[in-house]
């Protein structure tokens, strides 16, 4: 063990008994319930959701999709993902308040619609210079 | 004598070994020990700047205090919290394709085989649920907060999100310690990809060379198929062929890491727009635009969420302002003092910032006329900045003396050379340079020198 290590180690520990310590003082019990049920949620729809899907979509590209064309196309997938990852609570408006229409202003259906269309349209022009560049 | 901790456990019976347990289940190209080891280099950094700017964040948060605490936070540059914040939210924005990816990149381990070798190996695996899931939770959490979806946490977000902060930190701190000879042979060269599998059960020797011997291993490919990694696989040569009998893979780690960038950039080109006002047209996906707002600002809390909508609109306001005398002003009386005006931004604590042209009174002014003089004070008292507002965390806010004296603090009355919007604090709020938004007080009612130490 280097000192680099012991020190990231020592380090370590104090900031996560620093960290549960300041929460079970700072939070009521409904409150540490709640927190640790967020954290076994957040962990179950990883893994339990969102990464079976990718793999899915995975293998669904492997099988539907010419070798030739996955790169681009996993990749646009990859981009796309993300951005729903981030933008689902927008789109979905969950926290707007009619009293303040300076939040949430925009349409984000439609920006997440246009982003991903340039995403898209990125895919393609890969997959028409990829044609031209090495015709088979 | 034999550790507890080395109890070899049972193995489960083979019959369960099946689905993503099965050998060979996964078969992705994507991942390596170099990829997985990239983009934890990454996140260590995104996690670095987030835990930084949040600290500073949440010591500036505290609504009362003396305004003096560990952080001796400079009055200027006025843009200071604007950015330290905007890179806070942008940071752990970007983030979320990072971490999705470290995690895709390491999630046959999940199903590694035999789940647990001794009770270390097993403990070490439940440690990991600590690391992933305060990881994942900060980033959720964030996320929901920025589109204040508050009714789905059953906690106080600041609260959860500032301890779950340090929770977080150490365990990576400790995760970053254990694989850091795993980094190391990974970035030094290619003799890692050939190595076997995560799924081979690592013996003691095999997992101490990772560092800890609780660990498992992160391993090389989680298959055999190594040598390939560098190959361009659209050529579909008999070479980028997968391992499963001709049936060719699909994203190289090259292209993996190059999408998560791609998707990276794309997350921060349509959300910075909310902190960037020259790139607010791309932010298609930010909760806020810096220009759309009653006179051209977002709001945050509403007249209406503070129920200040009467007091507000009285026609007998008058600002009440304690130091060693006192005084109580109406608003004519405000209009009839000098007046200056200033361009000052509102930070958000959720990463928007916007610019205004703010004109009223210097708050050195208003406190000279109750007989206190804060450029004379040394930071020996604060201000204490209350709104009409009747309850609520953030009600009041403490402007130490050193931003009291700052002759860009006013009491603004203007906002664009109009009267304030009632949603921005009509008839008077708060305007400090280098400050969070939520401490800029609105509707403010009384104005009180305090001694420091004092609550």
């Amino acid at each position: 063990m280097t000192w680099v290590q012991r020190t990231l180690y020592v380090i370590g520990v104090a900031a996560v008994a620093y960290g549960a310590y300041w929460l079970v003082t700072a939070l009521s019990t409904r409150s540490l319930i709640g927190l640790a049920i967020f954290v076994a949620v957040g962990i179950v729809l990883h893994d339990g959701v969102i990464a079976p899907l990718a793999a899915l979509t995975g293998v669904t590209v492997r099988r539907l999709v010419p070798q030739r064309a996955r790169r681009p196309v996993l990749i646009g997938l990859i981009v796309t993902g993300s951005l729903l990852a981030v933008a689902w609570p927008m789109v979905l408006r969950l926290g707007a308040d009619p009293v303040n229409p300076s939040f949430l202003p925009r349409d984000y259906t439609a920006g997440l619609f246009a982003a991903i269309s340039v995403v898209w349209v990125g895919v393609a022009v890969a997959l028409l210079a990829r044609r031209i560049t090495r015709p088979r | 004598m034999r550790s507890p901790l080395r109890l070899r456990l049972p193995e489960p019976p083979t019959a369960f070994r099946h689905g993503p347990f099965a050998e060979n289940a996964f078969r992705s190209h994507s991942r390596s020990e170099r990829v997985t080891s990239l983009l934890g280099i990454a996140l260590a950094v995104t996690f670095s700047i987030c835990l930084v700017t949040g600290l500073i964040s949440h010591q500036l948060q505290e609504p009362i205090d003396d305004g003096t605490g560990w952080l001796a936070w400079p009055t200027g540059p006025a843009w200071g919290y604007r950015l330290t914040q905007g890179v806070h939210v942008a940071s752990g924005l970007a983030s979320i394709p990072l971490l999705l990816a470290k995690l895709w990149s390491v999630y046959p381990k999940l199903f590694r085989w035999p789940p647990a070798v001794d009770v270390a190996d097993a403990l070490g695996r439940l440690s990991l649920a600590v690391l992933v899931g305060s990881a994942i939770f900060q980033l959720l959490t964030g996320l929901l907060d920025i589109a204040h979806w508050y009714s789905v946490m059953p906690f106080f977000f600041p609260d959860a999100h500032y301890g779950t902060a340090w929770v977080a930190s150490g365990a990576i701190a400790i995760h970053v310690g254990t694989k850091l000879p795993v980094v190391r042979r990974a970035l030094a060269g290619g003799s890692a990809e050939h190595r076997p599998g995560p799924q081979s059960v690592p013996s003691a020797s095999q997992s101490t060379d990772a560092g800890s011997a609780a660990a498992p291993r992160r391993g090389g490919d989680d298959e055999g198929a190594d040598g390939q990694d560098r190959s361009d696989l659209d050529g579909a040569s008999p070479a980028a062929l997968g391992p499963e009998g001709g049936r060719a893979p699909g994203l190289d780690r090259r292209g993996f890491l190059g999408g998560v960038a791609l998707a990276t950039g794309a997350v921060t080109v349509t959300t910075i727009g909310q902190s960037v006002p020259i790139l607010s047209g791309l932010a298609v996906l930010a909760p806020r635009d810096p220009r759309v707002g009653p006179q051209g600002l977002p709001v945050n809390k509403t007249a209406e969420s503070a129920r200040v909508l009467e007091s507000a609109n009285a026609a007998d306001y008058a600002l009440l302002v304690v130091g060693p005398g006192q005084v109580s002003l109406s608003l004519a009386d405000l209009r009839a003092l000098p007046q200056h005006s200033v361009e000052l931004p509102i930070a958000c604590v959720e990463g928007w910032s916007a610019t205004g042209h703010w004109t009223g009174v210097r708050m050195r002014d208003l406190l000279l006329l109750a007989g206190f003089d804060p450029a004379d004070d040394n930071d020996r008292s604060f201000v204490r900045v209350e709104s009409l507002q009747r309850r609520g965390r953030y009600r009041a806010s403490s402007l130490p003396s050193r931003f009291a004296a700052d002759p860009r603090t006013l009491l603004a009355l203007q906002l664009g050379d109009e009267p304030l919007h009632l949603q921005h604090g009509y008839p008077a709020r708060l305007i400090a340079p280098n400050r969070p938004g939520v401490l800029q007080t609105k509707w403010v009612s009384t104005v009180t020198v305090l001694p420091r130490g004092a609550s």
